[in-house]
């Protein structure tokens, strides 16, 4: 079985993708994709880690991480649908109303 | 198991649950009395959490403490969302929304605001974050017919789900690093770690969990959502927002800043003290150019967030109950102003600074609110306001840090100017011609009566709440 480093390091690189995948692409539902590709990469460092200690408290952490994760994209898929149906585009930059 | 320790939360959640169930039976305009339900709801929630026991000890298998600290912010949450509550009535009503629906959303976003200041365990604090910050994104949106509002909650979900992501991520590695999820042992373990060439990760994981509840809390150079989100969000969100959200982003810093990682403190103080400086000086000079009262309000709260993280950065027991302080005062002053702006805009939905002017003559006590919430603000003698930044500015002369002090004073000086915009709009300016005396609700008054007390008790008679802040820092710092 690897050691827990191999875990982790694996963990960080999907983090770093999901990140620049926040950063680079501006379609709401991919960003909401990416930022649980993010969820995800922690989730993988609490499992390997709950594994490495032998504790069960990291993966009762994944699974509520995994619960609320259900919540935050069904509320951010309402919202992506919303904003496709008043505008008829989903494109973050294009969203003026607001300045900044 | 042992419920008894979280009753005042059970009934907070169960009167959501209530009315989001009894919603569709009523009709919108019916439901004006579901706010009173929701208002005995969190004054029942409020009574229990007072006749609970404070002990210190944990329940629950160790995830949740029963310390003053716990108890004084539910306390503080439970009082903000009853403010919120009586100022959205007629807000929401005029609108032909269903308030059920809204009010449901409060109360889910209250529980987890409170659930946030029971934690001792990182996984319940991060439920309760999670919670407040899931439900804060629909009632962000909750106006979803305007432009401004579903974009505001879109922008808000799509900024605060990243934080959780990188918050998230730190707590995993302090997961990796100790094998712990109780914020005490987990911090004992992170500064045993740093000496055991992992200190490269021991650092990285905090900073990320700082990073991510700066995110939270709207301090520079985190900020940027904060504005956009603030001022699309309907006007009795915002200050919802403004204080409880934030408030909450505090709660869960000061819990692992002072608690968990007390050990680490000495290292991450001069780290707070740069971003309050850099957080207060960015709020305040951004708001200066401001034309719209949410939005100065918007970053006039980042300057607020500036002068707490003050007594974060000093880390004396001083320091901490100064912030406890100043973040009651907050409270009171903001939900005091958007009070007033709230019972402004139930009619006229205008938030430009220059619709404020001549108010001084069509709504003289309106009027006199607000200014006394400016000037809380800006720390004129008498209000709330000057009595946080005076024990703000001694525990940083006591902490060794008299040129945070001296930040504190210059900003408050800028400050002057754009609060000094719109009192001057209100009281010199001409009103429009067509515009009357503003007509207030029964319940929008006492939303204002309440808060103007507040603002004016706590400036004059500090000393009971000066204990009770001391108190709760004594209860985390323990």
């Amino acid at each position: 079985m690897p050691h827990l480093s191999a875990y982790l390091g694996l963990s960080g690189v999907l983090f770093v993708i999901g990140a620049a995948g926040v950063l680079l692409r501006r379609d709401p539902l991919v960003m909401v994709m990416a930022i649980e590709l993010m969820w995800n990469a922690a989730n993988l460092a609490l499992v390997a880690a709950a594994r490495h200690y032998g504790a069960l408290g990291g993966q009762v952490f994944t699974f509520v991480v995994i619960t609320v994760a259900a919540a935050d994209v069904a509320v951010g898929l309402a919202l992506a649908v919303l904003l496709g149906r008043n505008r008829g585009h989903l494109d973050a930059d294009r969203l003026k109303w607001l300045r900044g | 198991m042992n419920f008894g320790a979280v009753w005042p939360e059970i009934v907070v959640s169960g009167v959501g649950t209530l009315l989001v169930a009894l919603d569709p039976f009523v009709s919108a305009a019916r439901q004006r009395w579901f706010g009173y339900v929701c208002l005995a709801g969190l004054l029942l929630a409020g009574l229990l959490t007072l006749g609970e026991p404070v002990g210190g000890g944990s329940v629950l298998g160790g995830m949740v403490t029963l310390d003053g600290f716990s108890m004084l912010f539910r306390l503080i949450f439970l009082a903000a969302a009853a403010l919120v509550v009586l100022l959205s009535l007629d807000f929401i009503l005029q609108r032909g929304k269903d308030l059920g629906e809204f009010l449901s959303l409060l109360c889910f976003a209250t529980t987890g605001a409170m659930v946030m200041a029971i934690s001792r365990d990182v996984v319940s604090l991060y439920v309760g974050l999670e919670l407040l910050s899931i439900s804060s994104y629909v009632l962000a949106a909750f106006l979803r017919d305007e432009s401004g509002s579903h974009e505001a909650g879109l922008k808000y979900l799509l900024n605060g789900a990243l934080a959780s992501a990188i918050l998230l991520f730190g707590l995993s590695l302090t997961y990796g690093l100790t094998g712990q999820t109780s914020i005490p042992a987990l911090t004992h373990g992170l500064a045993s770690a740093l000496h055991t060439g992992y200190a490269p990760v021991v650092w990285l994981a905090v900073g990320m969990v700082l990073a991510a509840l700066a995110f939270k809390i709207a301090a520079a150079p985190f900020h940027l959502w904060a504005p956009d989100a603030y001022e699309g969000a309907p006007t009795p969100v915002t200050g919802y927002l403004m204080v409880v959200a934030e408030t909450a982003g505090f709660v869960a810093l000061l819990r692992i800043v002072d608690t968990g990682m007390g050990p680490l403190a000495a290292h991450w103080g001069p780290w707070l003290a740069g971003l309050a400086i850099f957080t207060m000086t960015v709020g305040n000079v951004t708001a200066l150019w401001q034309r719209n009262i949410k939005r100065m309000l918007a970053y006039s709260s980042i300057a607020q967030v500036g002068y707490v993280l003050v007594g974060l950065a000093v880390a004396t027991p001083g320091g901490v109950s100064a912030a406890i302080f100043y973040l009651v005062a907050y409270l009171f002053t903001t939900l005091g102003a958007f009070a007033v702006i709230a019972a402004l805009s139930v009619r006229d939905p205008g938030d430009a600074i220059t619709d404020y002017a001549g108010l001084g003559r069509r709504s003289p006590a309106l009027a006199v609110v607000l200014t006394v919430c400016l000037a809380s603000y800006v720390g004129i003698p008498a209000t709330a306001g000057f009595m946080g930044k005076l024990a703000l500015i001694g525990a940083a002369v006591h902490g060794g840090m008299a040129w945070l002090a001296v930040g504190i004073a210059v900003n408050s000086a800028i400050s002057i100017g754009y609060y000094w915009t719109v009192a001057r709009t209100m009281w010199v300016d001409p009103a429009p011609a067509d515009g009357g005396a503003v007509a207030v609700s029964p319940a929008g008054a006492t939303s204002v009566a309440l808060t103007l007390v507040g603002v004016v008790f706590l400036g004059i008679l500090p000393q009971a709440f000066f204990w009770l802040s001391h108190w709760a820092g004594a209860g985390i710092l323990r």
